[in-house]
Protein backbone atom coordinates (compact mmCIF):
# COMPACT_ATOMS: atom_id res chain seq x y z
CA UNK A 1 0.00 0.00 0.00
CA UNK A 2 1.40 3.27 -1.02
CA UNK A 3 1.49 6.58 0.77
CA UNK A 4 -2.28 7.39 -0.57
CA UNK A 5 -3.63 6.90 2.96
CA UNK A 6 -5.02 10.63 3.95
CA UNK A 7 -4.26 9.60 7.76
CA UNK A 8 -0.71 9.38 6.40
CA UNK A 9 -0.45 12.57 4.53
CA UNK A 10 2.78 13.27 6.49
CA UNK A 11 5.02 10.34 5.25
CA UNK A 12 7.99 11.34 3.82
CA UNK A 13 7.84 10.48 0.00
CA UNK A 14 8.05 6.72 -1.19
CA UNK A 15 7.31 4.72 2.34
CA UNK A 16 4.34 2.79 2.66
CA UNK A 17 2.49 1.49 6.05
CA UNK A 18 3.79 -1.57 6.19
CA UNK A 19 7.64 -0.14 5.72
CA UNK A 20 6.66 2.58 8.54
CA UNK A 21 5.87 -0.35 11.22
CA UNK A 22 8.91 -2.07 10.09
CA UNK A 23 10.91 0.70 10.85
CA UNK A 24 9.24 1.67 13.89
CA UNK A 25 10.16 -1.66 15.22
CA UNK A 26 13.63 -0.97 14.26
CA UNK A 27 13.77 1.62 15.93
CA UNK A 28 12.34 0.56 18.98
CA UNK A 29 16.37 0.73 20.69
CA UNK A 30 16.29 3.93 20.18
CA UNK A 31 13.02 4.84 22.33
CA UNK A 32 14.69 2.11 24.88
CA UNK A 33 16.85 5.25 24.96
CA UNK A 34 15.03 7.59 25.84
CA UNK A 35 12.77 6.02 28.13
CA UNK A 36 15.88 5.19 30.40
CA UNK A 37 16.58 8.95 30.40
CA UNK A 38 16.59 10.21 34.08
CA UNK A 39 13.96 13.03 35.89
CA UNK A 40 15.37 14.69 38.07
CA UNK A 41 13.15 15.54 41.29
CA UNK A 42 11.90 18.67 41.46
CA UNK A 43 13.60 21.28 44.73
CA UNK A 44 12.35 21.88 47.59
CA UNK A 45 12.10 25.43 47.09
CA UNK A 46 9.82 24.49 43.84
CA UNK A 47 7.20 22.16 45.82
CA UNK A 48 6.64 24.76 48.69
CA UNK A 49 6.04 27.81 46.12
CA UNK A 50 3.06 24.90 44.46
CA UNK A 51 1.73 24.71 47.82
CA UNK A 52 1.55 28.15 48.86
CA UNK A 53 0.04 29.16 45.87
CA UNK A 54 -2.84 26.06 45.92
CA UNK A 55 -3.60 27.38 49.01
CA UNK A 56 -4.32 30.93 47.95
CA UNK A 57 -6.49 29.68 45.58
CA UNK A 58 -8.24 27.80 48.10
CA UNK A 59 -8.43 30.62 50.35
CA UNK A 60 -9.57 32.97 47.72
CA UNK A 61 -12.74 30.70 46.86
CA UNK A 62 -13.36 30.05 50.43
CA UNK A 63 -15.17 33.47 50.73
CA UNK A 64 -17.61 32.79 47.98
CA UNK A 65 -18.71 30.03 50.18
CA UNK A 66 -18.78 31.61 53.50
CA UNK A 67 -20.76 34.43 51.84
CA UNK A 68 -23.67 32.04 50.20
CA UNK A 69 -23.86 30.32 53.85
CA UNK A 70 -24.41 33.48 55.56
CA UNK A 71 -26.88 34.43 53.28
CA UNK A 72 -28.56 31.07 53.46
CA UNK A 73 -28.37 31.27 57.42
CA UNK A 74 -29.80 34.63 57.45
CA UNK A 75 -32.45 33.57 55.44
CA UNK A 76 -33.01 30.68 57.32
CA UNK A 77 -32.76 32.53 60.72
CA UNK A 78 -35.53 35.11 59.14
CA UNK A 79 -38.17 32.67 58.64
CA UNK A 80 -37.64 30.96 62.23
CA UNK A 81 -38.57 34.28 63.45
CA UNK A 82 -41.40 35.17 60.88
CA UNK A 83 -42.43 31.36 62.02
CA UNK A 84 -42.45 32.14 65.41
CA UNK A 85 -44.36 36.01 65.42
CA UNK A 86 -47.16 34.64 63.44
CA UNK A 87 -47.65 31.24 65.81
CA UNK A 88 -47.65 33.83 68.80
CA UNK A 89 -50.06 36.29 66.85
CA UNK A 90 -52.51 33.43 65.72
CA UNK A 91 -52.81 31.15 68.85
CA UNK A 92 -54.94 32.39 72.28
CA UNK A 93 -52.77 33.35 75.17
CA UNK A 94 -52.49 30.59 77.56
CA UNK A 95 -53.71 32.09 80.85
CA UNK A 96 -57.22 32.91 79.79
CA UNK A 97 -58.11 29.32 79.42
CA UNK A 98 -59.62 28.32 82.26
CA UNK A 99 -60.44 24.34 82.73
CA UNK A 100 -63.76 23.91 83.54
CA UNK A 101 -65.81 22.23 86.73
CA UNK A 102 -62.27 22.48 88.57
CA UNK A 103 -62.72 25.59 91.25
CA UNK A 104 -59.66 27.54 91.28
CA UNK A 105 -59.85 29.44 94.39
CA UNK A 106 -60.16 25.40 96.43
CA UNK A 107 -56.96 24.42 94.15
CA UNK A 108 -54.89 27.51 95.27
CA UNK A 109 -56.15 27.26 98.86
CA UNK A 110 -55.21 23.19 98.86
CA UNK A 111 -51.53 24.29 97.44
CA UNK A 112 -51.52 27.22 99.22
CA UNK A 113 -51.50 24.58 102.72
CA UNK A 114 -49.41 22.37 101.13
CA UNK A 115 -47.12 25.02 100.74
CA UNK A 116 -47.75 26.45 104.53
CA UNK A 117 -47.32 22.97 106.10
CA UNK A 118 -44.06 21.68 103.62
CA UNK A 119 -42.10 25.18 104.71
CA UNK A 120 -43.40 25.16 108.22
CA UNK A 121 -42.14 21.65 108.68
CA UNK A 122 -38.74 22.25 107.25
CA UNK A 123 -38.25 25.00 109.14
CA UNK A 124 -38.53 23.34 112.53
CA UNK A 125 -37.08 19.64 111.42
CA UNK A 126 -40.42 18.80 113.06
CA UNK A 127 -43.63 17.71 111.99
CA UNK A 128 -45.63 18.68 115.20
CA UNK A 129 -46.49 22.47 114.29
CA UNK A 130 -48.35 23.12 118.25
CA UNK A 131 -45.49 22.03 119.48
CA UNK A 132 -42.97 24.31 118.02
CA UNK A 133 -45.00 27.53 118.46
CA UNK A 134 -45.70 26.83 122.61
CA UNK A 135 -41.99 26.11 122.99
CA UNK A 136 -40.29 28.68 124.99
CA UNK A 137 -37.96 29.82 122.30
CA UNK A 138 -40.44 30.46 120.20
CA UNK A 139 -41.46 33.10 122.90
CA UNK A 140 -41.50 36.83 121.06
CA UNK A 141 -40.08 39.87 123.60
CA UNK A 142 -42.08 42.49 123.35
CA UNK A 143 -41.76 45.97 124.53
CA UNK A 144 -45.20 48.04 125.59
CA UNK A 145 -45.40 51.74 124.08
CA UNK A 146 -45.35 54.69 126.85
CA UNK A 147 -46.96 57.68 127.15
CA UNK A 148 -43.33 59.00 126.36
CA UNK A 149 -42.52 57.09 123.91
CA UNK A 150 -45.36 58.47 121.95
CA UNK A 151 -44.71 62.42 122.89
CA UNK A 152 -41.61 61.56 121.35
CA UNK A 153 -42.83 60.79 118.06
CA UNK B 1 -0.08 -6.94 37.02
CA UNK B 2 -3.14 -6.12 35.71
CA UNK B 3 -4.69 -6.56 39.47
CA UNK B 4 -2.31 -3.75 40.90
CA UNK B 5 -3.39 -1.38 37.97
CA UNK B 6 -6.71 -1.68 38.55
CA UNK B 7 -5.52 -1.44 42.02
CA UNK B 8 -3.51 1.84 41.23
CA UNK B 9 -6.22 3.17 39.38
CA UNK B 10 -8.72 2.75 42.31
CA UNK B 11 -6.51 4.37 45.04
CA UNK B 12 -6.36 7.22 42.12
CA UNK B 13 -9.72 7.89 41.61
CA UNK B 14 -10.30 8.06 45.19
CA UNK B 15 -7.77 11.04 45.04
CA UNK B 16 -9.07 13.05 42.58
CA UNK B 17 -12.64 12.22 44.24
CA UNK B 18 -10.67 14.12 47.29
CA UNK B 19 -9.37 16.53 44.99
CA UNK B 20 -12.76 17.44 43.22
CA UNK B 21 -13.06 18.83 47.17
CA UNK B 22 -10.75 21.11 47.01
CA UNK B 23 -8.75 18.76 49.61
CA UNK B 24 -5.32 20.15 49.39
CA UNK B 25 -3.42 17.54 50.81
CA UNK B 26 -4.32 14.76 48.27
CA UNK B 27 -4.23 16.97 45.88
CA UNK B 28 -0.70 16.86 47.45
CA UNK B 29 -0.33 13.51 46.86
CA UNK B 30 -0.87 13.46 42.90
CA UNK B 31 1.77 16.28 42.57
CA UNK B 32 4.30 13.95 44.71
CA UNK B 33 3.03 10.93 41.70
CA UNK B 34 3.59 13.21 38.52
CA UNK B 35 5.79 16.08 39.58
CA UNK B 36 9.23 14.54 38.19
CA UNK B 37 7.78 13.29 35.01
CA UNK B 38 6.20 16.26 34.49
CA UNK B 39 9.02 18.97 35.12
CA UNK B 40 11.27 16.50 33.59
CA UNK B 41 8.86 16.41 30.33
CA UNK B 42 8.25 20.36 30.27
CA UNK B 43 11.95 21.08 30.77
CA UNK B 44 12.74 19.09 27.45
CA UNK B 45 10.06 21.04 25.56
CA UNK B 46 11.02 24.34 26.83
CA UNK B 47 14.79 24.14 27.65
CA UNK B 48 14.73 26.83 29.94
CA UNK B 49 14.75 25.63 33.81
CA UNK B 50 13.02 28.66 34.93
CA UNK B 51 10.66 28.81 32.45
CA UNK B 52 10.05 24.48 32.83
CA UNK B 53 9.81 24.88 36.32
CA UNK B 54 6.96 27.69 36.32
CA UNK B 55 4.88 26.12 33.26
CA UNK B 56 4.97 23.05 35.80
CA UNK B 57 3.55 24.42 38.39
CA UNK B 58 1.04 26.15 36.14
CA UNK B 59 -0.03 22.90 35.31
CA UNK B 60 -0.84 21.52 38.97
CA UNK B 61 -2.36 24.69 39.24
CA UNK B 62 -4.69 24.26 36.19
CA UNK B 63 -4.98 20.89 37.29
CA UNK B 64 -6.09 21.38 40.50
CA UNK B 65 -8.34 24.28 39.16
CA UNK B 66 -10.11 22.37 36.47
CA UNK B 67 -10.18 18.38 38.24
CA UNK B 68 -14.07 18.73 38.35
CA UNK B 69 -14.09 18.97 34.42
CA UNK B 70 -11.99 16.01 34.20
CA UNK B 71 -14.37 13.19 32.96
CA UNK B 72 -12.25 10.30 33.19
CA UNK B 73 -11.76 9.10 29.74
CA UNK B 74 -8.38 9.55 29.38
CA UNK B 75 -5.99 8.44 32.39
CA UNK B 76 -4.93 11.27 34.96
CA UNK B 77 -1.47 11.14 33.42
CA UNK B 78 -2.54 11.31 30.16
CA UNK B 79 -5.24 14.25 31.30
CA UNK B 80 -1.90 15.72 33.14
CA UNK B 81 0.23 15.72 29.78
CA UNK B 82 -2.39 17.32 27.84
CA UNK B 83 -2.06 20.63 29.99
CA UNK B 84 2.00 20.30 30.02
CA UNK B 85 2.09 20.05 25.91
CA UNK B 86 -0.29 22.73 25.82
CA UNK B 87 0.99 25.15 27.82
CA UNK B 88 4.26 24.12 26.25
CA UNK B 89 3.01 24.85 23.33
CA UNK B 90 1.40 28.54 24.33
CA UNK B 91 5.49 29.17 25.59
CA UNK B 92 6.69 28.16 22.61
CA UNK B 93 4.31 30.49 20.37
CA UNK B 94 5.14 33.35 22.23
CA UNK B 95 8.63 33.07 21.91
CA UNK B 96 8.06 32.50 18.18
CA UNK B 97 6.81 36.34 18.04
CA UNK B 98 10.36 37.52 19.20
CA UNK B 99 12.92 35.13 17.60
CA UNK B 100 12.28 32.02 15.45
CA UNK B 101 12.52 28.58 17.06
CA UNK B 102 15.87 26.77 16.59
CA UNK B 103 15.96 23.06 16.08
CA UNK B 104 15.09 20.87 13.05
CA UNK B 105 11.54 22.06 11.58
CA UNK B 106 11.96 21.10 8.55
CA UNK B 107 13.15 17.94 9.55
CA UNK B 108 9.43 16.00 8.07
CA UNK B 109 9.59 17.19 4.78
CA UNK B 110 13.06 15.69 4.64
CA UNK B 111 13.71 12.24 2.12
CA UNK B 112 13.64 9.12 4.18
CA UNK B 113 17.67 8.36 5.20
CA UNK B 114 18.37 4.51 4.67
CA UNK B 115 18.92 3.19 8.48
CA UNK B 116 21.60 1.12 8.30
CA UNK B 117 21.49 -2.22 10.26
CA UNK B 118 22.83 -1.28 13.52
CA UNK B 119 26.33 -2.67 14.27
CA UNK B 120 25.20 -1.96 18.29
CA UNK B 121 22.43 -2.59 20.57
CA UNK B 122 21.66 0.17 22.82
CA UNK B 123 20.49 -2.57 25.23
CA UNK B 124 23.53 -3.67 25.61
CA UNK B 125 25.60 -0.31 26.10
CA UNK B 126 25.98 1.09 29.18
CA UNK B 127 24.07 4.31 29.19
CA UNK B 128 26.87 6.49 31.21
CA UNK B 129 26.16 9.94 31.94
CA UNK B 130 27.81 10.55 28.31
CA UNK B 131 25.61 8.65 26.60
CA UNK B 132 22.51 10.06 28.34
CA UNK B 133 23.65 13.39 27.65
CA UNK B 134 24.36 12.94 23.67
CA UNK B 135 20.92 11.58 23.56
CA UNK B 136 19.07 14.57 25.74
CA UNK B 137 21.29 16.72 22.98
CA UNK B 138 20.27 15.09 20.38
CA UNK B 139 16.30 15.03 21.88
CA UNK B 140 16.55 19.06 22.13
CA UNK B 141 17.98 19.44 18.90
CA UNK B 142 14.03 18.00 17.35
CA UNK B 143 11.81 20.42 16.18
CA UNK B 144 8.95 20.64 18.77
CA UNK B 145 6.51 18.67 16.52
CA UNK B 146 8.63 16.03 16.35
CA UNK B 147 10.12 16.10 20.16
CA UNK B 148 6.96 15.74 21.57
CA UNK B 149 5.87 12.86 20.19
CA UNK B 150 9.24 11.10 20.87
CA UNK B 151 9.14 12.08 24.38
CA UNK B 152 5.25 11.66 25.01
CA UNK B 153 5.29 8.33 23.36
CA UNK B 154 8.38 7.12 23.96
CA UNK B 155 9.08 8.55 27.79
CA UNK B 156 6.07 8.68 29.17
CA UNK B 157 4.84 5.38 27.04
CA UNK B 158 1.61 7.19 25.56
CA UNK B 159 -0.33 5.22 22.85
CA UNK B 160 -1.03 6.07 19.38
CA UNK B 161 -4.30 7.09 19.99
CA UNK B 162 -3.85 9.29 22.86
CA UNK B 163 -1.49 11.30 20.96
CA UNK B 164 -3.67 11.21 18.32
CA UNK B 165 -6.14 13.20 20.20
CA UNK B 166 -3.93 15.22 22.40
CA UNK B 167 -1.66 16.95 19.57
CA UNK B 168 -5.08 16.67 17.11
CA UNK B 169 -3.23 14.85 14.44
CA UNK B 170 -3.97 11.34 12.38
CA UNK B 171 -2.51 8.04 14.07
CA UNK B 172 -0.16 7.94 11.10
CA UNK B 173 0.87 11.51 11.30
CA UNK B 174 2.10 10.23 15.11
CA UNK B 175 4.12 7.35 13.33
CA UNK B 176 5.53 8.78 10.81
CA UNK B 177 6.96 11.72 13.42
CA UNK B 178 7.96 9.38 15.98
CA UNK B 179 10.17 7.51 12.89
CA UNK B 180 11.60 10.97 12.20
CA UNK B 181 12.69 11.91 15.65
CA UNK B 182 14.10 8.13 16.28
CA UNK B 183 15.82 8.35 13.24
CA UNK B 184 17.33 11.53 14.16
CA UNK B 185 18.84 10.27 17.62
CA UNK B 186 19.93 6.92 15.98
CA UNK B 187 22.26 9.19 13.61
CA UNK B 188 23.84 11.26 16.63
CA UNK B 189 24.51 7.78 19.10
CA UNK B 190 26.17 6.02 15.70
CA UNK B 191 28.09 9.09 15.10
CA UNK B 192 29.28 9.35 19.36
CA UNK B 193 29.69 5.30 19.11
CA UNK B 194 31.90 5.23 16.08
CA UNK B 195 33.72 8.47 17.55
CA UNK B 196 32.51 10.75 15.05
CA UNK B 197 30.79 14.40 15.50
CA UNK B 198 27.09 13.87 16.30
Amino acid sequence: MKNTDKNLNELPTGITEEELEKKLEETASIGKLVQLQEDDEPSMIWRASLNQKLIEMSVQSAPKKVAFFRTWRFGMVAGLAAGCLAIAIVLPRKNTIVPSGVSVPANESVILAAHSHADFTLGLGTTDGAQAINSPTSEVNTVEWTEADLTIL
Amino acid sequence: MNNRMNLDQVAEMALIEQCRRQDIEAFGKLVDLYQARIIGFVKRMVRNSEEAEDISQEVFIRAFQNLSKFDGRSSLRTWLFRIAYNLCVDQARKKNRHAPELGLIDQETEEVIEISDPKWNPETVILDEEMRSIVEQSVATLSEKLRSVLLLHDKEELGYGELSEMLNIPVGTVKSRLFLARQHVQRDVENYLQGGKY
